[in-house]
């Protein structure tokens, strides 16, 4: 395992002797030698809006699913057909997220059920852009939760502060804070040029002109990224794929979540970190134990399962926390799937997590108590988990500076 | 005797709105706007306009013409040659430079430049054919939502309820036989209804973004542009925005960027793309109001009841109000007042955050606004579109099409309100949000907002006080005249000044259009372009918040957008960019280049004439100090003498060598220029 003392004496150190400003890996060097290792929060924004009645159904609903769902509900825990996973209680767990399950009994996986945005629309667009902005009812906020947080928890002092696994930032990391948004690490390299024999030198010349002939944020952003550069093209990191025993799925998610468990254990100083995965819009055919929802829940369950092991060594300053923008309707629609609704569920994995408990609730599957006649109803403002969550990983005390306009208590999930 | 009637609330109504839209202020506003100044507005640009006439009449061609509507240009009294006054000019108002412009236009007078701008009329073959190859800019509004609506899952939806296929064939559950049939009948279905994805347009929105960059004459209207449509920014990452973007730019801010504030406000507020982006196509009269629609109703009831219910029923069946399952099915879903298109209106586009509005305030414009729509989407439209348009039924309740734009007098709030202290009276319908765009447009919080933003976009980030007072009082005086507001950013000191030059970090689209023009590129395809653009950090016509990209340059270089900035300029150099054709070596003729600190020094003034080089060429010969190596002493230089004694072989090989040597020396220059700090700022 490469390490960042290793790295010192290669790298910046040399380039310290010849007298240029120490660089974000000195200034994390110095910054870490005080105090316990930093906390680190891994978002996974889950895009089209799970359905959250399939992945942890409600147990002894069964009549009321199959009426409202004939072609989706699936069976108890205790039926023999499209068993769903029993998590001892009142609810159920989607078979495909069985790699989940020990998470849940040895108590570091919460689940929160009925959560979701008190702003009713039904809009991908505006429903995503209110949860990632953590402002339910104002399109106009510049910036994003994950950015203002960045922005409370890491000084300037590493471009992998904050990062995002997407080709765009997210909304969510719109803002001032200086979030690096890549699909793939692995693009982070300077292009080849014409002819290799000269490469080096052109980049000496780059490195060279950024550092002496910029000024304020160009120059420290251009020797930020030198170093950056530096730090990924290390031979380690080419090959690497997750330390022994942890199997990431090749998906997008898969492979991004194992980029970010790369930047935890190398202590480039990761605070945010955000990956994505798509598809969970299910207008068509959704599937039961088979089909798009158990394709994108096996995804999601395997790549948190993969990562989980691969950070060992860290687990104890890592959340990973999955959001999705809404929820879907109760009622199958007429092409075997779902339609957009409103109160979801979402997962909550960590050593600092109060897991192996359903937090929030759903009402009993009842057209008056729905939301509307037709949806679950968001009995947990998503603020109010978010802010839990970030408030207490980072130790932070007023929730209104990362959720302007929310005073509300938060949903005590982490211990 | 009903129709004599019906026709006399027409002419009602349509007088109304004329009035709303022909004369600015409207009569009551004098009265209710105490801190305003009534503005001449007639009189004013007929002023302006002579006197620009004037100095365009006096200024002899070869003569330096110093002036730009009756203004003096400092650029000399800032102790700039001429050069570096036509380069900063050419890097604020255009693109970039391409090679020999800044020699045009010195020759041509900075004044002159700006006028010609301003007249705006190229007649642009090159571009005209290039855009003539993106099918959609020559639809027209309505053609485009027709042809690029399609949605994937959605005709799915549609061709499985026409029985083209069944859904488990959709979904591959019988076998890949027939699902590959399904696919087939699915493009022949869209193909049928000549369906389009959205995302087709998107792309040629970009295209044509990029083409007129590089290609357009009219620069200056290229670079207003895209200020403006990012201050009144509108983003692809809403689905159902996408498919009205290119006419929001075509339609609504392209052709107003020389005209008024008012005017662009306007268009931008009528636009589908707006709209839909911030909601207020949703925005409904709360249940308890009465609408324009009740009204008009009530109206009707009053002179004749006996014929009214069966109009009412009618208009109700025509539009299908009463049955909530099919507004649910026109996704109007009727939630009540949307408040999203208010709060920007105020917030973002007129009186700025600090323009001492409050929430009443939002709440008060969003009334103002209900029922300022558009057609809904699908099926549902055609139906919506044969109740409305050119009925005199609908114009008689207070309807109003046009183009795409739907007020839909029964959702509109027709109960008085108080926006910003001024009275709006009950009983009105569309003339409520016409009379508070004319009323914010003009509000002196407005005024000053625009003119730091202005300032901050065209001058300096730190823009000093003395430059928004004097854009202010050119704005106010002209009322709000955007060709006025240009000159005076062109004719104020602060323009040229020494902190204001070199000062900004040009966004990511910025530095591809000046690389391209710098070395005079032909783009023939830009999609590659526009990824690099992206991958810059700048996904056009995409950003998702109303704010627009944000105007600051510090936050266009963090680390990874910085390396995809210094990538560009090494693909580009060497001709790894698909659908950019470019010849490096065209700059060079015959000549060749023995090193590569000689090919920095000798496309330096290629990528940045007017600027200054020594620095850049010293940091690279100072960086050079070791001996050059491996493969830089391929060309060893020989003497005449020696040259005599090669045979013509030895000579061929040479001079092979010589130009290799010179080709790798200019793409490693150029491809290191254009990643360069020098090159990241305007």
């Amino acid at each position: 395992m490469w390490t960042r003392r290793a790295f010192l004496k290669t790298g910046s150190l040399a380039l310290y002797s010849l007298g240029v400003e120490p660089r974000f890996l000195d200034r994390l060097a110095l910054a870490s030698t005080e105090g316990p290792r930093p906390k680190i929060l891994v978002s996974i924004f889950l895009r089209g809006a799970m359905d959250g009645l399939m992945a942890v159904p409600p147990l002894g609903e069964e009549k009321s699913l199959r009426r409202f769902r004939p072609r989706l509900a699936m069976g108890g825990a205790r039926s023999d057909a499209d068993r769903v996973l029993d998590l001892e209680g009142q609810f159920g767990l989607h078979p495909a997220f069985s790699p989940l399950l020990p998470y849940w009994q040895d108590g570091r996986l919460a689940i929160v059920h009925g959560v979701g945005s008190p702003n009713p629309t039904r809009s991908h667009f505006d429903a995503q852009d209110y949860m990632e902005t953590g402002t339910p009812w104002r399109k106009g906020t510049p910036s994003g939760w994950l950015n203002r947080l960045s922005q409370r928890v890491s000084g300037q002092d590493s471009p992998f502060a904050a990062v995002s696994l997407t080709p765009e930032l997210p909304r969510s990391l719109y803002g001032e804070y200086p979030a690096l948004a890549i699909p793939d690490l692995a693009d982070f390299k300077l292009s080849r040029l014409h002819d290799h024999l000269d490469r080096q030198r052109v980049e000496d010349h780059l490195e060279l002109l950024y550092d002496k002939g910029a000024g304020g944020a160009l120059r420290q952003h251009g020797n930020d990224m030198f170093e950056a550069l530096r730090v990924l093209s290390q031979q380690e990191f080419k090959t690497y794929r997750g330390r022994r025993g942890s199997h990431y799925p090749s998906s997008r998610l898969g492979q991004s979540l194992m980029q970010i468990a790369y930047l935890i254990r190398s202590g480039v100083g990761l605070r945010v970190a955000s990956a994505e995965s798509d598809g969970w819009d299910t207008h068509v055919g959704q599937g039961k134990v088979g089909g798009p929802f158990a394709v994108r829940a096996r995804d999601l369950a395997r790549s948190i399962a993969a990562f989980w092991s691969d950070i060992e060594p860290f687990q104890d300053d890592v959340v990973v926390l999955t959001m999705t923008e809404f929820g879907r309707t109760v009622r199958e629609n007429g092409s075997s799937g779902t339609d957009h609704g409103h109160g979801s569920c979402l997962f909550a994995l960590g050593n600092q997590v109060d897991g192996g408990r359903v937090y929030g609730g759903l009402p009993t599957l009842e057209p008056e108590a729905l939301f509307e006649g037709r949806d679950l109803p968001v009995t947990t403002d998503f603020r109010a988990v978010f802010s839990e969550v970030a408030g207490k990983l980072f130790n932070l005390t007023d929730d209104s500076k990362i959720f302007p306009g929310w005073d509300g208590p938060r949903l005590p999930v982490l211990w | 005797m009903l129709s004599k009637r019906r026709h006399m609330a027409s002419r009602k109504r349509r007088t109304n709105v004329e009035s709303a839209r022909s004369t600015p202020i409207l009569e009551r506003d004098s009265l209710n706007v105490k801190h305003f100044k009534p503005i001449s507005a007639l009189e004013m640009p007929h002023n302006v306009l002579a006197t620009v006439l004037c100095s365009l009449l006096l200024v002899a061609p070869g003569t330096r013409a110093d002036t730009a509507g009756g203004l003096e240009i400092p650029w000399q009294a800032a102790g700039l040659t001429e050069q570096q006054a036509a380069a900063h000019l050419l890097e604020r108002f255009a693109y970039g430079p391409r090679p020999g412009e800044i020699e045009a236009v010195a020759e041509l007078g900075i004044g002159n430049w700006i006028e010609s701008q301003l007249a705006g009329d190229f007649p642009g073959s090159v571009l005209s054919s290039k855009l003539a190859q993106l099918p959609a800019m020559s639809l027209k509004q309505r053609q485009l939502v027709w042809r690029y609506s399609a949605n994937k899952g959605l005709l799915a939806q549609e061709a499985i309820a026409e029985g083209l296929f069944t859904l488990a064939d959709y979904t591959g559950k019988n076998g890949d036989l027939r699902l590959r049939d399904a696919l087939a009948a699915l493009e022949r279905f869209a193909m049928d209804r000549n369906a389009t994805p959205d995302q087709k347009l998107i792309d040629q929105l970009r295209a044509q973004k990029l083409l007129r960059a590089v290609h357009s004459e009219s620069q200056l209207v290229e670079v207003l542009t895209d200020f403006w449509f990012n201050h009144f920014n509108v983003s692809a990452t809403q689905r159902v925005a996408r498919v009205h973007m290119l006419s929001y730019e075509r339609d609504a801010i392209r052709p107003r960027v020389l005209s008024t504030f008012r005017d662009l406000l306007g268009a931008t507020a009528r636009h589908p793309a707006m709209l839909l982006y911030l909601g207020n196509a949703q925005s409904v009269a709360d249940p308890s109001a009465t609408t324009t629609f009740d009204l008009e109703v009530t109206e009707l009831d009053r002179l004749s009841p006996l014929d009214n219910p069966t109009l009412r029923m009618r208009l109700a069946r025509d539009l299908g109000w009463y049955n909530r399952e099919a507004r649910l099915k026109l996704g109007q879903q009727p939630r009540g007042l949307n408040e999203n298109y208010a709060r920007e209106l105020l917030e973002l586009h007129t009186l700025g955050v600090d323009g001492g509005y409050s929430q009443r305030d939002v709440i008060e414009v969003a009334r103002a606004f209900t029922g300022w729509t558009t057609f809904p989407p699908g099926g549902a439209r055609a139906h919506v579109e044969t109740t409305l348009v050119d009925s005199e039924t609908a114009i008689d309740m207070g309807f109003v099409v046009e183009e795409e734009f739907v007020f839909r007098a029964d959702h509109h709030d027709s109960d008085e309100k108080t926006v910003l202290g001024m009275h709006l009276a009950a009983g009105y319908g569309i003339e409520d949000g016409e009379r508070v765009l004319d009323l914010v447009a003009r509000h002196p919080a407005t005024v000053r907002h625009l003119a730091r933003k202005l300032a901050i976009r065209f001058v300096s980030e730190q823009p000093p006080p003395s430059l928004i007072q004097r854009l202010v009082a050119t704005w106010e005086l002209t009322d709000g005249d955007l060709r006025n507001v240009v000159r005076a950013l062109v004719a104020a000191p602060e323009f040229w000044s020494d902190a204001a030059r070199r000062s900004k970090v040009k966004m990511p689209f910025e530095l591809a259009a000046s690389a391209l023009r710098a070395l005079d590129v032909d783009v023939v395809d830009a999609s590659a372009t526009v990824a690099w653009v992206q991958r810059m950090g700048q996904p056009i016509y995409a950003f998702a918040a109303p704010t627009g990209f944000p105007d600051r340059s510090e936050s266009w270089t963090h680390v990874g957008p910085l390396l995809s900035r210094l990538n560009f300029g090494r693909e580009l150099a060497r001709g790894g960019i698909p659908g950019i054709r470019l010849d490096v070596m065209g700059f060079l003729g015959r000549g060749s280049l023995r090193s590569f600190e000689d090919a920095t020094a000798f496309y330096f003034p290629v990528l940045m004439p007017g600027r200054d080089a020594t620095f850049t060429l010293s940091l690279v010969t100072a960086g050079s100090e070791e001996p050059a190596g491996d493969g830089e002493s391929a060309t060893p230089e020989l003497s005449d003498a020696e040259l005599a004694k090669l045979s013509p072989e030895q000579r061929r090989q040479l001079a092979v060598a010589a130009r290799q040597a010179t080709v790798r020396h200019a793409v490693n220059a150029v491809g290191m220029l254009i990643g360069s700090p020098e090159f990241q700022v305007r």
